[in-house]
């Protein structure tokens, strides 16, 4: 399938088993377009997630890093409206958040050092 | 008691000994009056019997919530309920708008008055339906243009109620096919099964443009989920969170507390 350079960005993005699924769905449904089977391929992935709709849910955690990560870029988009805020809050925000996306990064569900201790805290 | 919210209780602490008293009384006095300035307004849209009273209750912790809005209807009132330390939760309940294309430009209106002020639209289908194609229609023709006139689709999600009972529909005496209780899961049979019409709805949805289309919602604005047992709830919760500009208010002030507060197995 032609893509253009930010399809091609995304396709690049997904894994091996993905691609795998990106070329099933292709051919199952050769109308479609790019953005119609990187849905199918997202659908996919929600489905196959073992927490996900087929799998054991659980209880909700509050210890997710992908929601503590919204949660602080909406602060972050809150506090911008205000032009005092100084540069050592932006930082410490800034610094969090960084700390959020690494654990996402790596795969790890649950938060570690600093960001950990403060949701242990909280909930 | 602690009166802080979650956000604030991490914002505190993120904030440490970092920056100085002043700033950091400052910067929670704003977060304070971003969360308490105004409720946080949810619109729910769904026909009778997809469980609106129950998806409140599950996933807002309103208990013993009945929706009762009058099929049909067009005069659609804010209900406000408190939560608590001056942040509110406000329901604009309103009825699936019914099979009559044309009284589409009426409800329209409807929704083009109310949707904009929501913080979070949540449109309710039974996920064992034989058809959506009318809600696909609804969704098209009449919700997602409002949405994307008025550049909130982001706040949009799509809710698929009563995966519990995808089994049930498809053969009643087959025990296989039905909720496994004591676990609070689907037994391997309706596992297969529920995977199936769950590719078949999502099929329908990206046909139809609804998903994976130009000016459409993305993937993971649709939630699959049981209110009445409380299953998937961390999907309907992730995606409150990610929706619009002001779905992080929810989960970060009381969205944890209130989710599946009410369940039979918390008793």
């Amino acid at each position: 399938m032609e893509m253009t350079i930010e399809q091609r960005r995304d396709y690049d993005k997904l894994t091996k088993e993905q691609k795998e699924y990106f070329a099933f769905f292709e051919r199952q449904k050769p109308n479609w377009t790019f953005s119609q089977v990187m849905a199918k391929v997202q659908f996919n992935i929600i489905m196959d997630d073992p927490k996900g709709p087929l799998g054991d849910c659980g209880d909700v955690d509050p210890h997710d890093p992908a929601i503590w990560l919204t949660i602080l870029g909406g602060v972050k988009v809150a506090l911008s409206k205000f032009k005092s805020i100084s540069d050592s809050i932006t930082n410490a925000i800034n610094g969090a958040i960084s700390s959020l996306k690494q654990m996402i990064s790596l795969g790890i569900r649950k938060v570690g050092n600093a960001i950990e201790k403060i949701l242990d805290s909280i909930f | 008691m602690d009166s802080k919210f979650a956000v604030e209780k991490m914002l505190e602490a993120i904030l440490g000994n970092n920056v100085s008293l002043d700033e950091k009384n400052q910067v929670m006095k704003a977060i304070n009056r971003e969360i308490t300035e105004k409720p946080f307004r949810v619109a729910v849209i769904g026909q009778s019997g997809v469980g609106k009273s129950t998806t409140l209750n599950a996933v807002f912790g309103l208990k013993n919530y009945t929706s009762n809005v009058a099929e049909g209807t067009t005069d659609i009132e804010e209900k406000v309920f408190e939560m608590r330390d001056g942040f509110s939760l406000s329901i604009y309940d309103m009825p699936g708008i019914g099979y009559d294309i044309d009284k589409d430009a009426e409800y329209e209106k409807m929704y083009a008055k109310i949707l904009p002020e929501c913080d979070v639209i949540v449109y309710i289908i039974n996920a064992h339906s034989k058809d959506i194609g009318e809600d696909c229609r609804i969704l098209r023709d009449v919700v997602l243009p409002v949405c994307n006139t008025n550049n909130i689709r982001e706040n949009l999600i799509l809710a698929f109620n009563k995966i519990d009972t995808i089994g049930e529909m498809q053969n009643p005496n087959d025990p296989e096919l039905r909720w496994n209780t004591v676990e609070n899961l689907p037994t391997e049979k309706l596992k297969s099964a529920i995977k199936i019409k769950l590719e078949d709805l999502t099929d329908k949805l990206i046909d139809e443009r609804l998903v994976g289309g130009e000016d459409s919602i993305k993937p993971h604005q649709v939630v699959f989920y049981s209110a009445i047992y409380n299953y998937n709830l961390s999907a309907f919760l992730k995606a409150i969170t990610v929706a619009g500009n002001r779905g992080w208010i929810w989960t970060g002030t009381v969205g944890f507390e209130q989710i599946g507060k009410w369940s039979d197995k918390k008793l």
